[in-house]
């Protein structure tokens, strides 16, 4: 591995949005390939943060901000991609269901996705039905996340499928769901397209559902 | 009004005047911050033993009280709806812990019991609250807690937690909420009146984490009962939490309150993670004005605590406000492994012994299967949980520290993927209340492993 790469690996490591922006500009000015920069860069820092997490020697701010250095560093490095290679791997909205303000778990799926390069959008917490809509809409959502801790916020993300299929909309956007009381059974029985039973597997999850279209007659599950 | 309602709208008024921040700078920068740096103005960095996950070190106990008292006051709450920080003055802070009772009277005539404050290694059993909020179905409520609470183990009355009313489901913020706080207490009523335990004490209410439940059930019962005041996360209020404190004092009853800090989370590791709940516990009692406080300590790789670095965290955290104070604690202990397996048994000794021994007042569960999955509890799992956490009384630290270090190795490389167990109906007889033999042979098996490691596991008066 290059110098160059080590540091960007470093400074996401640190969260050092600033220097990993300007080390990775600099290095596609040079010619490096962006994407070179940011799977052989930025991820093996990700990568390091998430093991150092799992031991318990880094926690979720620096994980988070580790995260927020790398999606910095993917919209800087956007002009230096060849025309119409894609950048982000799709859409995500993701809140935690009305009448919940548990949100730890809905920031680690978050920062999970951010870093494994969808473009996230987070409603924060206590999100109603017609919020989670609304804002698939207006940034052209691939998937709808909803986080529930509390049993009795589950209930919205049943209304939820319900309201999209109301409005015509279940199969523009995929459903996924997550959260202390949510189970595979549960997902299935109100139709959701996915369960992931940690933030890490919600990662391949969502890859996994962009593949498919329409919702799912059998959800994904990532146990 | 109440000295106690005028000191809340005290701190509501000055939360208003409090410094702003949002809630991304609380989480992410400030209460991080914050406890990294006291951790090391203390010397408190690398202290977490996870071979001796039950603290024997009483100065080193005694070093986490104070930084956590450091953390109260230089931290304060963070209220969620005006995003402005509540500090709380020393004298202040001190007044209300001293201030705080150490004995709380709950439930009348025979069934009145005390929960007590306790010291480490204190021979005077803890109180045991149960079972705690799993979800059940609306027809399993009264055949289970009317057996449940035929053992008088279980000293007051909490869940489980229902999630439908009359079979429609119970959404949050809706006023089904407010149904369930009415509905709830019916059957609360009927399965005390079954059990023949009228009059015992409640911690209300499990089917609603709102203020719409906690009025509707609060006026359904005489005498004072306990609110359960929790906060989503580390040292934080709302406007929630402060409407429940208010109807809960207005109404005679006594607030259990504070939130749980998930280690790895915004509470970091082992050492901040104690030092936060010490400061939650703390807090409580000012801007709160609690008669007991809940700060436990969860790890949030698999949302329990009875694990090493858990364990340790709220071992060191509960001696310490044990040792320094005379407030009446509850932390839960959080079993992720589900009824009639070994390791829900193993690591509800543990967990048990290493809170008993620590000094806890008490506690209410157990958490079956994470609390996770829908009927998964039974009354042997509330039984057996209770038995292991009064006949842990009197057990020295070293003792406690000797026999979960014999139980952990039994576990801990389960709890990414624990055994779920089974749920109710498969577990009993449902007309009749009975266990099935083999979930009977493997509680009485466990109780008997529990006494031959050193507790003293008292009788359940049922099966044993």
């Amino acid at each position: 591995m290059s110098d160059v790469l080590k540091k960007i690996e470093q400074a996401i490591y640190d969260g050092d949005g600033e220097a990993s922006v300007k080390l990775a500009v600099d290095a596609a000015k040079a010619g490096m390939d962006p994407n070179e920069i940011i799977n052989q860069g930025g991820v093996p820092g990700l990568e390091r943060l998430g093991v150092d997490f799992d031991n318990m020697e880094v926690f979720l701010p620096e994980l988070v901000v580790g995260g927020e250095a790398m999606t910095l560093m993917i919209e800087a490095l956007v002009p230096y991609f060849a025309l119409g290679e894609e950048t982000f791997k799709g859409t995500v909205v993701i809140g935690c269901a009305k009448g919940d303000l548990h949100d730890i778990g809905k920031n680690l799926v978050a920062t999970q996705l951010a870093v494994n390069g969808f473009k996230v959008h987070d409603a924060g917490t206590d999100v109603a039905v017609n919020k989670f809509v609304d804002l698939a809409k207006e940034f052209d959502a691939d998937i709808i996340a909803v986080s529930s801790l509390l049993t009795t916020s589950a209930y919205y993300q049943d209304e939820l499928v319900k309201r999209l299929e109301i409005e015509g909309l279940r199969d523009k956007y995929k459903i996924i769901v997550g959260g202390g009381p949510i189970t595979p059974d549960w997902t299935r029985k109100i139709k959701a397209d996915g369960y992931s039973r940690t933030a890490h597997l919600a990662v391949d999850m969502c890859k996994e559902l962009l593949k498919k279209a329409g919702a799912l007659s059998e959800p994904l599950i990532y146990e | 009004m109440s000295h106690s309602i005028n000191e809340i709208l005290k701190y509501m008024d000055r939360a208003k005047k409090g410094k702003r921040v949002t809630q991304k700078e609380w989480d992410y920068e400030i209460l991080p911050k914050t406890l990294k740096e006291i951790s090391k103005e203390f010397k408190l960095e690398k202290t977490c033993d996870i071979n001796n996950p039950v603290n024997v070190d009483g100065d080193l106990a005694d070093r986490f009280f104070a930084a956590g008292k450091e953390a109260a006051l230089r931290l304060g709450l963070f209220n969620d709806d005006t995003e402005t920080v509540v500090k709380v003055t020393e004298a202040e802070l001190m007044a209300s812990v001293n201030g705080a009772p150490s004995r709380l009277p709950i439930g009348k005539g025979l069934e009145q019991v005390y929960i007590e404050s306790r010291k480490p290694c204190d021979p005077n059993p803890p109180k045991f609250g149960g079972p705690l909020s799993i979800q059940m179905n609306e027809e399993y409520y009264v055949p289970l807690m009317s057996t449940t609470l035929k053992s008088k183990l279980v000293d007051i009355h909490e869940g489980p937690s229902l999630d439908t009313i009359y079979g429609y489901p119970l959404l949050a913020n809706t006023p089904l909420e407010t149904a369930a706080g009415f509905y709830e207490a019916r059957l609360r009523k009927e399965s005390q009146y079954i059990a023949g335990r009228q009059g015992m004490g409640n911690m209300l209410i499990a089917s609603s984490s709102t203020e719409y439940g906690n009025l509707a059930a609060f006026g359904q019962f005489e005498g004072p009962q306990i609110a359960l005041v929790l906060i989503p996360s580390s040292l934080k209020t709302n406007y929630c939490s402060l409407h429940k404190c208010i109807q809960t004092l207005a109404l005679g009853g006594y607030i259990e309150s504070g939130s749980p800090n998930m280690m790895g989370g915004y509470t970091l590791g082992p050492e901040t993670s104690a030092i936060a709940s010490i400061a939650d516990d703390l807090l409580q009692y000012s801007i709160h004005q609690a008669h007991m406080s809940g700060a436990p300590v969860y790890d949030l790789r698999y949302s329990g605590n009875c694990g090493r670095m858990a364990m340790w965290s709220q071992s060191i955290s509960t001696q310490a406000v044990a040792r320094n104070t005379h407030i009446i604690m509850l932390k839960t202990i959080n079993q992720v492994a589900g009824p009639c397996t070994d390791m829900f048994y193993l690591e509800t000794i543990a967990g048990f012994t290493a809170a008993a021994a620590s000094g806890l007042s008490y506690t209410i569960g157990p958490r079956a299967a994470g609390g996770k999955y829908k009927n998964h509890l039974t009354p042997l799992e509330v039984w057996f949980a209770s038995g292991a956490f009064k006949g842990a009384a009197g057990l020295s630290l070293e003792k406690a520290n000797e026999i979960v270090k014999e139980l952990i190795p039994q576990y801990e490389d389960r709890h990414a993927n624990p055994p779920i167990g089974r749920s109710l109906p498969e577990l009993y007889d449902i007309t009749t209340m009975q266990p099935t033999e083999e979930h009977l042979s493997l509680y009485l098996k466990m109780r008997e492993y529990a006494n031959k490691l050193g507790l003293n596991m008292p009788s359940d008066g049922i099966h044993c």
